[in-house]
């Protein structure tokens, strides 16, 4: 398959606007300028796109939410806040095709009437914020961004705000609050940001893989997207494959692509020969697979029912060296550290199965201690203010299910057989 | 009058009965007791003097002021007032118990949180003046000393009152329980 | 409306609420602890989940609108698995030390606990780390009692505009702190208090004196600003431990200030008279009521027939009830035949009556606590009513928060001017000369309708004087640059709903009458109603005495003539005033008062007036008398006696009662309800006689400097009022004594530096009329050259610098600063 995401990647000045230009760059804008916005927003509800960010909502619905709300001004806001642990598919937009997303974000802000857009950027990320900012700047020179843009009048300024490290900014109100300089915490919904975001006017929350996809499907036109990859949910995906794996990195696959096909096809099978124990399909907080049941599709709709998620497409991938319960207690010291402790099931819960959990790792496991985890992740899940308590009562529930077996070893035995 | 009854009429046979009856009392042990200057022993947790529990750690009343056993008193009969000490714990300024008006049903005994009040068994205590038996802080903990110290309270508290005394603890004030305990 | 069903119960509701709030409309309860009414729902502690037909997942209720056919319930097994799990979440960190917490009995947490039932506490393990307890003078935060609702955070940022309190830290170790954990400096409004769902936050000094469970709950209207609270006080055996806001409860809502809550301690001042006292020699002595009351009424009998009745004087007091008032009047008026009866509101809010009635043609304008509400522009003129109206003030904050634009002229930096969208940061005193000035641009720019308004009384009058104030001539006086004069006019003018707010305090010395006459000409010009201008009477009565006829009619002398001129008086009736620390330029005052052949005061506590008397007569306080209070709007409320009166005193309308009785006097008033009857026909009649429409007239007022600066008096004076007291009664309360006790004077930093003067270290203060020795609070809240403190503090002695003129826009002090070695 041709590559779109990470076309001209292996170019060392890819993020230069010239070699980006030179590479057929900035030719979709000009032609979506042409075309009225709402035009736009057809192209890319023909497309079929549905969001990148993990949770698959069709762009062009949450775009069309924005669009009926008359209030004004309107922002777009890229989530690049790429904090799920295994995820690192919008690092090589954000640092070798800069322009891509900046390209992707003019277009989309003209089709929603936005004027002022921000990449939020993750805090940890500081190579890219240098980088996007000079391609911001190249972008301001030769007019792709500015009150006039290309000299159609189009106005579009775009700024990078990074963030302080948290997780929970990559939920999109919280995302908001913390463009707006609060405290990281999730706001309720309704209403959505698409009515009330960033200073209470409508915002639009995008992941920058969506964005980069949008110059594409103008390229190429909303149907002719549409048939790449699975039907339900087109369009080239980032998968991110990290782990016990030869050849672990971001693979650019058509949407659909199986499991398998990514672990054994495109990354190489497993190191040393190993045997694969389970695999994460979609970050840490999806639930996990064991080995038999890879031969699924990665899309929005067949992980589902495979049992998991398609989340971010960051495939963890694990051999039989791997210990569950540790990676259990290591996730969720991960989404105790990260809970924003709004709500009380999420912040006294982490916290608990965090330290249940580590008690188990460390031989100290009492009787009856698999259904309280069991027990207290159930109370969770559904109850959390944000999906953040969801993902972590996930990952505990998923584990028990398929590992049950090793946490029970290691409260008989008092200790964790994979140490020596 | 039939012969039988002329004979009876004749030889006092009744009286001799009576007389024998009486005869008979003689020698069995009498119920009576000679109160006061033969005292009965109260039976174990019989009701009588209120005394507030002395912390043999402390040296001080256990009583945190809490005011539940003033809540429940169904003849109102105890007034509690705290304040904040130098440390800023609370302590109890005055505890007093309106004896004459108590009705010994022991509810503050069973609403206590730390168990530190008890009723003991002493039961004979009269005044000449209502003040007399108006009993502040100071008097209950040294009736504690008097009737109940040592095993004597300890054994009331476990054997009559849940939950258990062994039960009671008192929290110092920003140092909690490392262990919840179970409630009941 | 729509139509939804809640447990069964099909409800018609108003589109857009949430389902917690249509519950709580209908009487439906959904268990919360982050949920207020005041606060945007948070929706975290996540108790309120209900359950709506056909949703996957539990909905809160707090945050979650209410559509149309909504099938919800609120208490089905499923929803109470949640909140007990919830709960058994909260109480693995949270304490159990209700046996100590204060909360216990009216703890959330607890009752919640109790009716879901006591989970089987199934965590152990090391709990939460406990942090340190952050102590205040009147407000404690007990950290680890908190279960992060955050609502004290929310109301103190979102509501009260503070943010004194902050969630600190992330997930699960995230604790509420004042800034650095250090101790909570704040508005000591205590809201923080009523709302904590549990005993985190509680009143130091309500701590530990009392369980909920042995007060008995009476509720009584608060003795301090004009608004008018209705306090909920905890009495235990006689005394008052604690005062809170009951939700739906007054006017107030709930909502209370630090004064209210806090402040009622004062009467229970050690300096309280007990016993009536008469001076012998120098010093004075107990006596019965019937001694003190035969001297009395011998001695102002025969100084009225000697020197004629208009040879006795009384001062009444805006903190009486309207009972105690009305018969001091009708003591003075029927009883003596003296017209004499003043107050210190004639350097307050009776010069806003002198306005309304010069400008509006309306005999009085009582103020709307929920006027801010819905205006498009708010003007705020050199006051801070978060300050001297607290709760009135919230409303302004919310206006804003609610979208409407506010404009602050003021000279210093206050709560409200950091609020605001424009502050126009004047020179104190020039506040006439920024009115004319934006009535300039009005008319320069025919922003008005001058068909309309030209047929007013006074318009070419008007148009003289205010043609001179051009924005470049106002930026002269006031220091604002030309065009924030046109700015602030233009928006003010273009605003289709306006608003003008200013208290006239009798302690602030930077307004007077003629600024409320030119915020009336504004008004006028732009064609508003009276109601658009906001002028809240000071005190808890300041409505109701000048209703119940205390001011000079009939002749009578005024407070000018009886208390700057000597020899006017032979004699004197205080109540329940002290005019030595309340009213400008107290040596003159003093004189006058000694110059008297008999004075009685007639108050709560021993005042610097009263030790001049020749008897003082103790009155009982708020708390200890029936009457009633009529509030900033001419609300008239009733206040009730909750504890027993102090000593031998005795409720003014009483006392006066039986002193014209001793005079052989019979005001005709037997009992409590007599006097009131006869007070309510007499404020029924004056309000029907005040009745009519309005008749607007301009009278155009011109700035009038006061008291410029010179070589040696250096710096201009503004008195003011500081928020934790009101009047200098609140100087008598032990609790607000903790966070202000003592008079101060803030001086800008530049200044200070000049002097060397550094923070905390004592000045000397000069003026032309005296000098007192102040404590230095070096600050950036006032502008270089000026001064401020505030005049609360009998022990201050401020009013000895200060002075009275005739000048009706300000009426400023120059004075001097040394530094004391």
């Amino acid at each position: 398959m041709e590559k779109v995401l990470l076309k001209n990647i292996d170019n060392p000045n890819s993020a230069d606007i010239g070699e980006y230009r030179k590479a057929g760059g900035y030719r979709s804008l000009a032609k979506a300028l042409q075309m009225q916005p709402a035009d736009i927003v057809e192209e890319v509800k023909k497309s079929g796109i549905r969001g990148r960010g993990g949770a698959g909502f069709p762009t062009a619905m949450k775009w069309n939410f924005a669009m009926a709300d008359p209030k004004f001004p309107k922002y777009l806001i890229c989530n690049a806040d790429e904090g799920e642990p295994g995820t690192f598919k919008d690092r090589p937009i954000l640092e070798k095709n800069p322009h891509l997303l900046i390209e992707g974000m003019v277009i989309s802000g003209y089709a929603l009437g936005a004027e002022y857009g921000y990449i939020y950027l993750r805090g940890e990320y500081p190579a890219a914020k240098d980088i996007l900012e000079g391609a911001i700047e190249q972008a301001y020179k030769e007019n792709f961004l500015g009150d006039d843009i290309l000299g159609k009048g189009v106005r579009f300024r775009l700024s990078v705000h990074q963030g302080a490290g948290a997780y929970i900014c990559g939920e999109e109100t919280a995302l908001i609050e913390s463009i707006e300089g609060k405290k990281g915490q999730p706001r309720t919904k309704p209403p959505f940001p698409v009515n009330v975001g960033a200073w209470s006017m409508p915002t639009i929350v995008n992941n920058v893989e969506t964005l980069s996809n949008i110059p594409y499907i103008i390229e190429i036109g909303g149907e002719a997207y549409s048939a790449i990859g699975s039907s339900d949910c087109p369009g080239p995906k980032l998968y991110c494959v990290s782990g016990f794996v030869e050849n672990p990195g971001v693979y650019e696959l058509p949407m659909g692509t199986s499991l398998r096909d990514i672990i054994y096809k495109h990354a190489g099978g497993i190191k040393d020969n190993g045997k694969l124990k389970a695999v994460i399909p979609g970050g840490i907080s999806t639930p996990v697979l064991p080995a038999d049941a890879i031969d699924c599709a990665m899309d929005f709709v067949a992980m589902p029912k495979a049992g998991s998620m398609l989340g971010s497409g960051a495939v963890i991938v694990m051999d039989e060296s791997v210990c569950m319960v540790r990676v259990t207690y290591r996730a969720m010291k991960f989404f105790e550290h990260e809970s924003c402790g709004k709500c009380t099931p999420c912040r006294e819960g982490t916290d608990w199965l965090r330290k249940i959990l580590e008690r188990i790792e460390h031989g100290k496991g009492r009787e009856g201690d698999i259904n309280l985890l069991s027990d207290v992740a159930g109370v969770m899940s559904g109850r959390t203010f944000c999906p953040l308590g969801d993902g972590a009562a996930g990952v505990v529930t998923g584990m028990i299910k398929h590992f049950r077996s090793e946490f029970e070893e290691h409260i008989r035995d008092k200790q964790c057989k994979f140490r020596n | 009058m039939t012969a039988n009854e002329f004979i009876k009429k004749v030889f006092f046979i009744e009286i001799l009965k009576g007389l024998a009856l009486t005869l008979r009392h003689f020698f069995t042990p009498s119920v009576t007791r000679q109160y006061p200057t033969e005292k009965r022993e109260p039976f174990p947790g019989s009701r009588g003097l209120h005394a507030l529990v002395r912390d043999p750690e402390t040296g001080r009343e256990k009583c945190v002021g809490c005011g539940l056993c003033a809540a429940m008193c169904p003849s109102q009969c105890i007034h509690i007032y705290t304040s904040e000490d130098d440390d800023h714990k609370k302590v109890v300024d005055r505890y007093e118990v309106e004896v004459l008006r108590c009705v010994y049903c022991a509810f503050c005994v069973e609403a206590c949180p730390y168990g530190a009040i008890v009723l003991t068994d002493h039961f004979e205590y009269s005044g000449y003046s209502r003040e007399e038996l108006y009993y502040t802080k100071d008097r209950l903990l040294h009736n504690w000393d008097k009737y109940m110290a040592n095993s004597k309270g300890r054994e009331y508290l476990e054997k009559f009152w849940r939950p258990k005394s062994e039960d009671f603890g008192v929290p110092a004030a920003g140092h909690h329980q490392a262990e919840g305990k179970k409630a009941t | 409306m729509i139509e939804i069903t809640i447990d069964d119960r099909k409800l018609s509701v108003e589109k857009g609420i949430t389902i917690l709030e249509a519950a709580r409309r209908n009487g439906i309860k959904i268990p919360n602890l982050c949920f207020d009414k005041r606060l945007r729902p948070y929706g975290g502690c996540r108790m309120c989940v209900v359950e709506i037909e056909g949703g996957r997942k539990l909905a809160s209720a707090c945050g979650h609108p209410a559509r149309e056919g909504m099938v919800i319930k609120t208490n089905s097994p499923r929803v109470r698995r949640v909140r007990q799990s919830v709960l058994e979440f909260l109480l693995v960190h949270h304490p159990l030390d209700c046996p100590e917490c204060d909360k216990a009995g009216e703890c959330a947490l607890q009752d919640l606990v109790f009716e879901y039932g006591v989970p089987e506490t199934r965590f152990t393990g090391e709990r939460k780390h406990a942090q340190p307890d952050v102590r205040g003078p009147l407000i404690e935060l007990i950290s680890n009692r908190c279960i992060l609702c955050a609502k004290c955070v929310r109301i103190c940022s979102q509501y009260q505009g503070r943010g004194a309190l902050g969630l600190i830290g992330r997930g699960f170790p995230t604790v509420v702190q004042p800034a650095f954990g250090e101790v909570l400096e704040c508005d000591y409004c205590g809201q923080c208090i009523d709302i904590c769902p549990t005993g985190a936050l509680i009143s130091k000094p309500y701590k530990y004196k009392a369980r909920p469970w042995f007060l008995e709950e009476k509720e009584n209207i608060c003795s301090f600003c004009g608004v008018g609270c209705t306090l909920t006080l905890g009495i235990r055996e006689g005394r008052i431990l604690r005062s809170k806001g009951r939700e739906g409860a007054g006017i107030n809502d709930g909502n209370l200030c630090g004064r209210g809550r806090f402040g009622f301690d004062y009467i229970y001042s050690e300096n309280r008279l007990r016993t009536p006292l008469i001076k012998e020699g120098d010093e004075f002595r107990d006596a019965s009521w019937e001694e003190a009351l035969t001297y009395v009424a011998r001695s102002l009998s025969s100084i009225r027939d000697a020197h004629g009745p208009n040879s006795i004087g009384a001062i009444g007091s805006p903190r009486c009830t309207v009972e105690d008032n009305y018969m001091l009047a009708k003591f003075m008026r029927a009883g003596l035949g003296s017209g004499n009866i003043a107050s210190s509101e004639a350097f307050g809010y009776a010069g806003a009556l002198r306005a309304f009635s010069l400008s509006f043609g309306i005999g009085s304008n009582p103020a709307d606590l929920a006027s801010p509400l819905g205006r498009d522009v708010i003007l705020v003129l050199e006051s801070d009513p978060t300050i001297t109206h607290p709760v009135f003030g919230l409303n302004i904050l919310r206006a804003k928060r609610e979208g409407s634009r506010l404009l602050v002229a003021d000279y210093r930096e206050t709560k409200l001017t950091r609020h605001s969208n424009t502050w126009l940061q004047l020179r104190p005193g020039t506040l006439v000369a920024l009115l004319n000035g934006m009535m300039n641009v009005i008319m320069d720019r025919g922003l008005f309708d001058r068909d309309r308004v030209s047929g007013i009384r006074g318009f070419s009058s008007l148009e003289a004087v205010v043609k001179e104030y051009t924005p470049a001539m106002v930026s002269e006086i006031t220091g604002l640059t030309g065009e924030a004069v046109t700015d602030a006019a233009v928006t003010f003018a273009n605003a289709p709903r306006r608003l003008v707010i200013m208290p006239l305090a009798v302690s602030e010395n930077n307004k007077g009458p003629g600024s409320a006459l030119a915020a009336a000409n504004l008004l006028i010009l732009l064609g508003e109603e009276p109601s658009s201008l906001q002028v809240p009477a000071e005190y808890c009565n300041t409505y109701g005495m000048l209703e119940a006829g205390i001011m000079p009619r009939g002749g009578g002398m005024d407070v000018f003539d009886m208390l700057y001129k000597p020899g006017h008086l032979r004699a004197l009736y205080i109540m329940g005033e002290d005019p030595l620390v309340s009213m400008p330029d107290s040596r003159k005052i003093k004189n006058t008062l000694r110059s008297l052949d008999f004075l009685v005061v007639q108050d709560i506590v021993m005042t610097e007036a009263a030790e001049l008397a020749n008897v003082v007569l103790p009155a009982s306080s708020w708390g200890e008398k029936e009457g009633h209070f009529i509030n900033a709007g001419g609300l008239r409320q009733r206040i009730r006696k909750v504890v027993e009166a102090t000593g031998k005193s005795q409720p003014d309308w009483q006392i006066l009662r039986n002193l014209g009785l001793a005079m052989g006097i019979n005001l005709g008033a037997k009992s409590f309800q007599d006097i009131t009857k006869e007070a309510d026909d007499f404020i029924a009649g004056g309000r029907r006689e005040a009745e009519g429409a309005p008749r607007p007239a301009f009278h155009p007022v011109a700035y009038e400097p006061e008291e410029p600066c010179d070589s040696e008096f250096t710096y201009t004076l503004v008195t003011r009022d500081v928020l934790q007291h009101s009047g200098n009664m609140s100087t008598r309360s032990e609790a607000l004594k903790l966070v202000q006790a003592e008079a101060f004077l803030e001086i800008n930093e530049k200044d200070a530096e000049r002097h060397a003067i550094s923070d905390e270290s004592h000045i000397k203060i000069t003026s032309r009329r005296g000098a007192v020795y102040l404590r230095a609070k070096v600050t950036d809240a006032v502008p270089e050259g000026v001064v401020s403190t505030p005049v609360h503090f009998p022990s201050g002695g401020i009013n000895e610098l200060t002075h009275f003129s005739g000048n009706t826009c300000s009426r400023l002090d120059a004075v001097k600063i040394e530094r004391v070695k």
